[in-house]
């Protein structure tokens, strides 16, 4: 019998009371640094996905709700905007790149963003699997679309209406078929479906004409979504603003959701955001102030979430404390007959 | 002579509890220590262990003085010299009774000797209990099993505080029998504090104590 095995005999002798301690300790710490870790990724996902991209452009609204939609692919777009705004971009001499988005729906909760190739290497994003697409109704899965939906090359799927999951009315006559996987990025990318921003108007030209056919006894009037492509009136009842660009096809006239910019001089910070806020249907918002306002609202809670955490780390502690005190009491006893048979100050007490 | 006190008093507050003015002992003698409650019988085991610092006087242990050597030396000396039995029984609560022997065994000055914990438990009558724990014991067993303990790491001064107290008439005589018997072994010094009437006769030695207590 050794001192660490009379260690593990007290610890087996309450080996209730050493597991629930060691749980509660356990559980603070966790909770600590599972608070920790998310935050320290929500900044860098946010950070990661916005890189590079100095200013977004897109309809009048909510700045912030124009970024999250555009960039973070977590909320709707605020609208459409003319497709000449793109080309009015480009034109631009401060300006790097513009690229256009075209929203509006989603596979299985995974949103089909119609883009140009441009957009892949603004993130560094490689096809692992197949090629880009280069036709109408072809579509390139993100990796971590592939994998959660189980997708492989040459698998058609339909897409549905709306951002946020399968609201059961697809566009059933124009599938897309997966060409390509990318490789893992680690970026927004991984969880969207890119294709042409054509096949987008082209799916929803079609699913307008469909949805038109069953308007009248379907009972929905379409004046209540004027302006709007066929299957915006689907859209509309899960969504505030018409938001896809679908209304390129109904109204004749190309749109995209939103364009990413990046500047090709620090002049253009000055002078772009002004110039496009100053036109009717335009607003720029930048992805880096809209994130650290978002930052700054979510901080909020977590920095109360991680008050919580120490809080409980401090009451496991204490918990530890306690029954450590209460056992070291229990055992002075013990103590002091390990020192009548021998055992040294340090090994048998503390004090 | 392998104990020897002189002019020992001890006081708590202004009550006296011991009064002796000589104690010696002598190598290989078998000494009963009487006296009746009060008179300090415990707290002259004790001072004899080195456990308690006497108010006056001094204890000479193989001609070491427990007053001038350091607490460290003084633990040595015990843990080499002394093997005690404490009235109140003092067991790790957590092992078993084999563990608590060979626990003694390892911090004691020799190797363990597995063999000889095994012959003492068998001895004081415990091989079906030895891997019990003290909670899981009679209050005599607890006591036969604070015996073998003591005798396990063969000292050459063992010394019992009422070492029969909690036992019936035959496991008394058999513990005292095992005592003495490990003692003329080993030649062993043997001190045994009691009241028990049953072991009186048994002992040729006998260090009667008084009750001392005397306000001051």
């Amino acid at each position: 019998m050794t001192l660490t095995g009379l260690t593990f005999a007290y610890l087996r002798d309450r080996a209730l009371n050493t597991a629930l301690n060691v749980l509660i300790l356990s559980l603070a710490v966790a909770t600590l640094v599972v608070l920790v870790l998310f935050s320290a990724q929500l900044g860098e996902r946010f950070t990661r996905d916005a890189q590079g991209v100095d200013l977004v452009v897109g309809a009048k609204g909510s700045p912030l709700q124009l970024i999250l939609s555009s960039v973070y692919h977590v909320d709707v777009p605020t609208g459409n905007i003319p497709l000449e705004t793109v080309e009015t971009l480009r034109a631009d001499p401060t300006v790097a790149k513009a690229i256009p988005l075209a929203l509006g729906d989603n596979f299985r909760s995974f949103r089909i963003v119609g883009t140009e190739p441009a957009y892949l290497d603004h993130y560094g994003a490689a096809v692992a699997q197949g090629r880009l697409w280069s036709g109408p109704g072809e579509a390139v899965m993100g990796a971590e679309v592939a994998r959660r939906t189980g997708a492989g090359l040459g698998q058609q799927f339909v897409g549905s209406h709306g951002l946020g999951g399968d609201d059961g009315q697809g566009h059933d006559e124009r599938p897309f078929v997966v060409v390509g996987v990318m490789a893992p990025t680690g970026s927004v990318l991984d969880r969207l479906i890119l294709t042409s921003v054509e096949s987008v108007w082209a799916v929803h030209g079609i699913a307008h004409a469909a949805e038109a056919a069953h308007e009248d006894h379907a009972g929905e009037a379409h004046d209540e979504h004027a302006g709007h492509a066929g299957e915006d009136a689907a859209h509309a009842h899960e969504e505030p603003a018409p938001a896809n660009a679908s209304q390129a096809a109904h109204a004749g006239e190309p749109e995209v959701t939103a364009v990413l910019v990046s500047y090709r001089s620090a002049l253009a910070a000055v002078r772009l955001p002004a110039f496009i806020n100053r036109q009717t249907a335009l607003q720029a918002a930048v992805p880096a102030v809209e994130t650290t306002r978002l930052l700054s609202l979510v901080g909020v809670g977590v920095d109360a979430a991680r008050a919580l955490a120490g809080l409980l780390m401090l009451t496991g502690g204490l918990s530890i404390f306690v029954a450590l005190y209460t056992a070291l009491r229990q055992r002075e006893a013990d103590m002091a007959m390990l020192r009548v048979m021998g055992a040294k100050p340090p090994r048998s007490s503390s004090r | 002579m392998l104990i020897e006190a002189r002019n020992l008093t001890h006081r708590i507050a202004d009550r006296q509890i011991l009064d002796l003015p000589l104690l010696q002992v002598a190598a290989g003698d078998h000494h009963l220590l009487l006296g009746p409650s009060g008179s300090g019988k415990t707290t002259l085991i004790n001072i004899l262990a080195g456990l308690l610092t006497p108010t006056t006087g001094d204890v000479l242990i193989d001609g070491a003085s427990m007053a001038r050597i350091s607490p460290t030396a003084r633990d040595a000396l015990r843990r080499e010299k002394i093997g005690l039995v404490f009235q109140t029984l003092r067991l790790i609560s957590s092992l078993t009774v084999r563990q608590n022997l060979a626990l003694a065994q390892r911090l004691g000055p020799g190797p363990v000797h597995r063999e000889l914990i095994d012959r003492l438990i068998s001895q004081v009558g415990l091989a079906h209990r030895a891997d019990a724990r003290p909670r899981e014991l009679s209050q005599g067993e607890t006591q036969r099993a604070a015996i073998a303990r003591a005798l396990c790491t063969q000292p050459p001064i063992l010394i019992a505080d009422e070492p029969t107290s909690a036992l019936d008439d035959v496991n008394a005589q058999a513990m005292v029998d095992l005592m003495l018997s490990a003692a003329r072994t080993t030649g062993a010094t043997l001190i045994i504090a009691t009241h028990d009437r049953r072991i009186r006769g048994r002992f040729p030695q006998a260090i009667e104590l008084k009750p001392t207590a005397l306000a001051a």
